[in-house]
Order: structure tokens, then C-alpha cells, then sequence
């Protein structure tokens, strides 16, 4: 269920809908994406805050959290356990 | 018609976008405009919206507080009290020019938090709100977390709580092109929007976007309404089916947010 929200998120966020059944976990995000700057960054941090009613303290994330779909999606369901 | 003008606000040279249908009487409406990058990114919908509004039979009067958009100055200048004083300066311009109604007042995003200090200064109405922001210390801290993340991917190490600090120490934290003061990062993490704040009689209509939609607006949304309802006033909230215009990286005007916000104004006989 949270993988597809974060997918979701990660489509709106960066408005991507007509490349969204191309992504798979393994897809690379910060690098990979053009799209997927430190706004985009942000935008996703604050979409998963309000989505899921979690604080993410910027301690918590780093390069390697955006390395990939599924680097972001395990940090997520790790945060909401 | 749209005139574009610049007025007066205490010696302050205030940029003021005026739409209306060019005869009169008319309803009102006074935007509060988003903060930062949001106002540049709301523009299309708020032209939108405006454009959907005066066919509707309202004049829109959209100001940039001082030091934003083509206001005089630059966002370092700019103060909670300032910005307080430019809206009820534009509201009272527009009342007089010519002589109307108290406007409704469309609220975008931050502009949120001045929406108590403008009630307070001109009395309670008709307020509709774009996704509100109701906490601006939390408002304050994501907006500093996007130079916290350029930093940490830039091999750097500077944290939100860094940047809070400096701006409690008393200097400006510039913030993707944007600089925020000392004194305007403090009146922000001190502006909440809570229900005793917005005087009786005020009616009050949130619309919140999300791709998809969905039933339940925003928790802080909800427990805003929840206690204004509890005391008796018309409040809201509506989830729409669309983008969230004021951060997606395209600019997007989702035609249903000005349809839902003409409907909002007109179920409470808003801008009359």
C-alpha cells in the first residue's frame, strides 16, 4: 500500500504521470531523474510528512535515501512502522 | 479588464493587480498571496481563477506585499507588520475605488497566516482558503529544508536546526534565492491560525488539492473547522481532484479549484 502511495507521490511531485508505469524500484532518482532536484527533494519529504502524519528530520535522509524508487519506498516504510 | 497599478501603503510602493468587469456595483474579492516561490508558480491559477471570478460578477484584487513580486524592495525588507498593514491599506483602497462592499478574502498557501491580522483589522466575512497553511513555524522549517537538502547533496552538512539558529542569532538565511530575515523568520515561526483567532461571524471555506482526490482534508484543516463549526460558523473543508499547483515543477491551473472556489464564494453570499 505505501509503495504505491510513494510512487504516487514521487509521480505527482514531480509530474511525471506519462513515465509513471515505467518506474520500478530499482528506477534511480537523484541522478537518474532530471526532474529530481532539491525542491523535488523537499516536495517529496513534505508530501510524505503530510501523507503518512510523520516528521522526517533532515538527520534522517541523505543522498542514498533518493538513490532509487526503492531506496525512497524502504526509508518510508521504515519511518511508518 | 485587468488594471495594473501601483498605491500607496504607509510609503511603501505596493504592485496591485486589479480585475474586474467594469461595471458596478460588484462583489469583491481580496487575494492574500502565497510566499516565496509559491507566488511564482500560483500566478497562472490565480490568473485563472480571476479571469473565472469576474465572469462570475466579482472584482479580484491581487496585491504583492511589500518586497515581493514587482513591489518596491526585496523580501529582506519585508516585515510581518508591513505585509499586515499593506493588506488592510489594499483593502481599504479597493473598498473606496469605487465605493463597495467588504470584500471576500481568497487566502493561497501562507497567506493564511496574515488572515488573522487583516480580519482583526477590518472585521470577519467570507474567507475562502487555497490549501491553508495554519502553523508557520512549521511552514518556516520546510521552506528552510530546501537549503538544508541542496547543502547535504552539495557534500555539505547544514541542518534546519542550523539555519533556525542563525536566524535566531539575528541574521538573514537566504534560502533558494530568497532571503529571509532574522525578523521575518521569527514573526513566521510565531504565526499559528488557531479558531479563536478569526472573529465571530467569519465563514470559512478550505479547498485542499490532491492528485486522485479523496474524502479527508488535511488533519490541522479539519480540526480548524471542526472548532469553528463548534461555535457556530459556516465552516469547511473539500478535497479537489487536482494538482497542487503552488509546488508541481510545471506550473499547472486546475480549472476545478476556481470553479470550487466561485462555488464556495457563492454559497456564502460572499463578496455581499
Amino acid at each position: 500500500m505505501s509503495d504505491e502511495t510513494v510512487k504516487r507521490i514521487l509521480v505527482q511531485v514531480l509530474g511525471i504521470e506519462d513515465r509513471a508505469n515505467a518506474l520500478t524500484q530499482n528506477t534511480p532518482l537523484l541522478g537518474g531523474i532530471p526532474e529530481f532536484d532539491s525542491m523535488a527533494v523537499v516536495s517529496v519529504l513534505t508530501a510524505v510528512e503530510e501523507e503518512f502524519g510523520v516528521v522526517i528530520d533532515d538527520d534522517e535522509v541523505d543522498a542514498e535515501t533518493f538513490e532509487t524508487l526503492g531506496t525512497l519506498t524502504r526509508f518510508v516504510n521504515r519511518k511508518i512502522q | 479588464m485587468l488594471d495594473a497599478k501601483f498605491i500607496d501603503s504607509d510609503g511603501r510602493r505596493l504592485f496591485v493587480l486589479r480585475r474586474h468587469g467594469g461595471d458596478s456595483p460588484r462583489k469583491r474579492v481580496l487575494v492574500v498571496p502565497p510566499l516565496f516561490e509559491e507566488l511564482n508558480r500560483c500566478r497562472r491559477m490565480l490568473a485563472l481563477c480571476g479571469r473565472v471570478l469576474v465572469a462570475a460578477g466579482y472584482d479580484v484584487v491581487l496585491p504583492d506585499l511589500s518586497g515581493t513580486g514587482d513591489s518596491a524592495g526585496g523580501y529582506g525588507d519585508a516585515s510581518w507588520q508591513a505585509w499586515a498593514a499593506d493588506l488592510a491599506n489594499v483593502d481599504a483602497w479597493a473598498a473606496a475605488n469605487p465605493p463597495q462592499a467588504p470584500a471576500a478574502v481568497l487566502c493561497v498557501r501562507a497567506g493564511t497566516l496574515l488572515l488573522p491580522r487583516l480580519l482583526a483589522s477590518r472585521g470577519p466575512g467570507v474567507v475562502v482558503a487555497w490549501q491553508p497553511v495554519l502553523d508557520g513555524g512549521l511552514y518556516l522549517q520546510q521552506f528552510l529544508r530546501l537549503r538544508a537538502m541542496a547543502s547535504k547533496f552539495a557534500g555539505g552538512s547544514e541542518t534546519v536546526k542550523d539555519l533556525l539558529a542563525v536566524l535566531e542569532r539575528g541574521e538573514a538565511v537566504e534560502v533558494a534565492g530568497y532571503e529571509v530575515s532574522s525578523a521575518l523568520g521569527a514573526a513566521l515561526s510565531e504565526a499559528r491560525v488557531p479558531a479563536d483567532a478569526l472573529p465571530a461571524g467569519t465563514s470559512f471555506a478550505a479547498l485542499e488539492c490532491r492528485s486522485g482526490g479523496g474524502d479527508a482534508a488535511s488533519a490541522p484543516v479539519r480540526r480548524l473547522c471542526d472548532a469553528l463549526a463548534a461555535r457556530g460558523e459556516a465552516a469547511s473543508a473539500t478535497v479537489l481532484d487536482a494538482e497542487q499547483f503552488w509546488a508541481t515543477q510545471e506550473i499547472a491551473a486546475p480549472a476545478v479549484v476556481a470553479d470550487a472556489t466561485v462555488r464556495a464564494l457563492e454559497a456564502r453570499g460572499g463578496g455581499t
